[in-house]
């Protein structure tokens, strides 16, 4: 079996052609990374060294844990200046003794790069005490109006955000650029796309398939072995891109601290249920990529199977992943949750959830386009199987 | 090993490509003769079990077979017509993943293909790619793909069909070799194959077996039955009917023809030696084109 899954992958994934496209998208792919450093970075408009090194020193002195000697001595760094620039105070030339170049750029860079964060962090604590205690005097209102199902919901509500807090702070510019960042996402699907859509289709091509389907292990290993080798290269170039997107955040973005932080460290993930750290999320992330990349799979070797020949099952791919893409786009929950590029763009599952009712049981939205997805894989795995199987032309 | 077919039948739609055929193989060369169309591959497509017949019965050593069974597989080597095989896989390559299909163990693969490699005349080629092969050395390939694992029953699908004489004559001394102790079926239109090489001959016509037996018995059936004509500058041809015309051949002035016919075709004809294309005229008689 190992060696028919070599010998498929070889046929299917390891060739010059996949070798030298992989290379260069993985270069095509680092460029874009710097470039949205670019674009999101703190800094972007702020292109002074300057800011850099006064960043550097102050984050130095402000990260770790929010104690209140260190919120202090901010409020006594930022505040005065503020005042100075809410008074009009300030010149638009050099001054000395500023932390950048006067004091409207301290002003806003002490505010882009500190308070936001600090601010939202202190506050946090008491915006979670504030959903708990809503979701606590729900439960209490529906159980007496007899809605066991709201006050389930109501229950997870506030058992998820019951004792939150934001203890610490990092930059997590690098983590949330990295979370949202969707350009290497594409780049899996269409090599996914071209290296899927002749996995069935060359035996055709080439007669192969009357020797395969004349060998003993032509069929049932035969199929198992495609599967495999098609699964192993989603598993590979799904690792080895989310990797490089790793790699090439921390580079660009100098460091990726808070990865130990809870996920509604980030202000987009204010309203999660999920209790986990940043880290645990990026790789939940890239695990609901690999299984909506798997479904994608799955369709374009249907395609493939069921096809004439390598073009015309390409351009059928093409077109079915326009319209996935389509109704994906389509503001419709019930198209989305069946739309394995909800896994494939997995964060958005987990920012704000909602509940669909199971015996009154709620059970969560984002567990949905999972099962969903699986059920693309199994019945996959049956027709093709079934078709693959038989064989026969009667 | 005795492979016998009984009333295998065959219909796309309303169309009948097979019409009961029933025939026997045992050890030894059989050459399946016809014309294009006349249902020859439908018929290896069954023996095979990659199309499925719609009634019939294929019996193995007197038990009737399981197409498709490990067994029956295990038994089998097949080259088909006009096979591609993998343009970017390496010949020897190539070999390793076909015995990697028929289930051969590592250890004996490495050995066998070298030596496969070696009896085809492949050893310059081992390296190459195979859509870098010419057609001959790629049909080479093909019947040692066929034989990795040393099948009892060797069955070849037009195999001669677009090589040059040179290879055409390499292959059949190829298939010759490797025939020994084998059933081997070598399905063709190509009348001069069987001819050199097969010792039993099957024609098949219109989804019927026209005939079989050996070289000798089908010449003896038509012996009395060929005619030659000949016919000097000027003289017409209006009265021979070409359908039956198996040669035609200018020597000088005069014109030789060659006719297959029941009957006397003109007063001036001769009776002459039978070869095995006039057989398979007289048999294939359907195409009056």
């Amino acid at each position: 079996m190992r060696q028919l899954v070599y010998y498929e992958s070889r046929k299917h994934f390891l060739t010059k052609q996949m070798f030298v496209m992989v290379l260069i998208l993985l270069i095509v792919n680092a460029i874009k990374i710097s470039s949205v450093f670019r674009e999101q970075s703190a800094f972007t408009d702020l292109n002074e060294d300057c800011f850099r090194e006064a960043y550097d020193k102050l984050y130095k002195t402000y990260k770790g844990e929010l104690t209140d000697k260190k919120l202090k001595d901010f409020m006594d760094l930022y505040q005065p200046i503020k005042d100075k620039v809410d008074a009009g105070a300030y010149s638009t030339k050099a001054e000395k003794g500023a932390l950048t170049i006067n004091s409207f750029s301290d002003c806003l860079f002490l505010g882009r790069c500190f308070l936001d964060d600090i601010e939202y962090e202190t506050a946090y604590e008491d915006y979670a005490n504030t959903v708990v205690r809503n979701a606590v005097s729900n439960i209490s209102f529906f159980k007496s109006k007899k809605h066991s199902f709201e006050a389930n919901v109501n229950y997870k509500i506030a058992k998820a955000f019951y004792q939150r807090k934001l203890a610490n702070f990092y930059n997590t510019d690098g983590f949330r650029s990295l979370l949202y960042y969707d350009f290497s996402t594409i780049i899996i699907i269409l090599l996914c796309l071209y290296g899927c859509s002749s996995v069935f289709i060359k035996e055709e091509e080439t007669e192969m398939h009357l020797l395969l389907k004349t060998s003993v292990k032509g069929k049932g290993a035969s199929f198992a072995a495609k599967i495999t080798s098609c699964m192993l290269f989603v598993f590979f170039i799904c690792i080895l891109f989310s990797i490089e997107d790793y790699t090439f955040f921390f580079i660009n973005f100098g460091n990726m601290d808070g990865f130990s932080e809870p996920l509604y460290i980030l202000e987009g993930f204010k309203d999660t249920l999920l209790n986990i750290n940043l880290i645990s999320f990026y790789i939940l992330c890239v695990i609901s990529k690999l299984i909506g990349i798997c479904g994608f799979a799955f369709i374009f070797m249907m395609v493939s199977l069921f096809g004439k020949n390598t073009l015309s099952v390409l351009v059928v791919n093409i077109v079915m992943l326009a319209g996935i893409i389509g109704t994906y786009t389509i503001n419709v929950s019930t198209l989305k949750y069946v739309n394995p590029l909800s896994l494939v763009f997995g964060r958005k599952l987990f920012m704000r959830q909602e509940f669909i009712k199971l015996h009154n049981y709620p059970l969560s939205n984002s567990l949905l386009p999972y099962i969903f997805s699986g059920i693309i894989i199994m019945i996959g795995i049956a027709l093709m199987s079934r078709r693959w199987k038989r064989g026969v032309k009667s | 090993m005795k492979i016998k077919l009984i009333d295998i039948c065959k219909k796309y739609g309303k169309q009948e490509v097979l019409k009961s055929v029933s025939m026997e193989f045992s050890e030894g060369v059989y050459g399946l003769l016809g014309k294009n169309g006349a249902g020859k591959t439908t018929l290896i497509g069954i023996l095979l079990g990659i199309i499925k017949a719609n009634s019939g019965e294929i019996l193995i050593d007197g038990k009737p077979v399981r197409s498709q069974s490990k067994e029956f597989l295990n038994k089998i080597g097949y080259l088909p017509q006009y096979p591609q095989f993998y343009k970017e896989m390496q010949v020897y390559e190539f070999l390793c993943y076909m015995a990697a299909l028929k289930g051969l163990p590592k250890k004996e693969t490495k050995n066998k293909v070298e030596w496969l490699i070696e009896e085809v005349n492949l050893t310059d080629a081992k390296k190459k790619k195979v859509g870098a092969l010419s057609g001959g050395m790629r049909q080479r390939l093909g019947i040692a793909q066929a034989m990795l694992n040393e099948p009892e029953i060797l069955i070849l699908d037009e195999p001669t069909a677009g090589l040059d004489p040179q290879e055409r004559i390499r292959f059949r001394n190829l298939i010759s070799k490797f025939a020994k102790n084998r059933t081997v079926i070598l399905v063709t239109h190509i009348v001069s194959d069987v001819e050199y090489i097969a010792n039993q001959v099957i024609i098949m016509d219109e989804g019927d077996i026209a005939c079989q037996g050996n070289i000798e018995e089908l010449e003896n059936s038509i012996t009395g039955k060929v005619w030659e004509v000949t016919r000097n500058k000027g003289q017409d041809m209006d009265d021979l009917d070409f359908s039956n015309v198996s040669n035609l051949k200018r020597e000088g002035d005069n014109t030789k023809v060659r006719v297959v016919s029941d009957t006397l075709p003109t007063k001036d004809a001769i009776i002459t030696s039978v070869g095995l294309e006039d057989v398979f005229l007289y048999y294939c008689k359907g195409d009056k084109e």
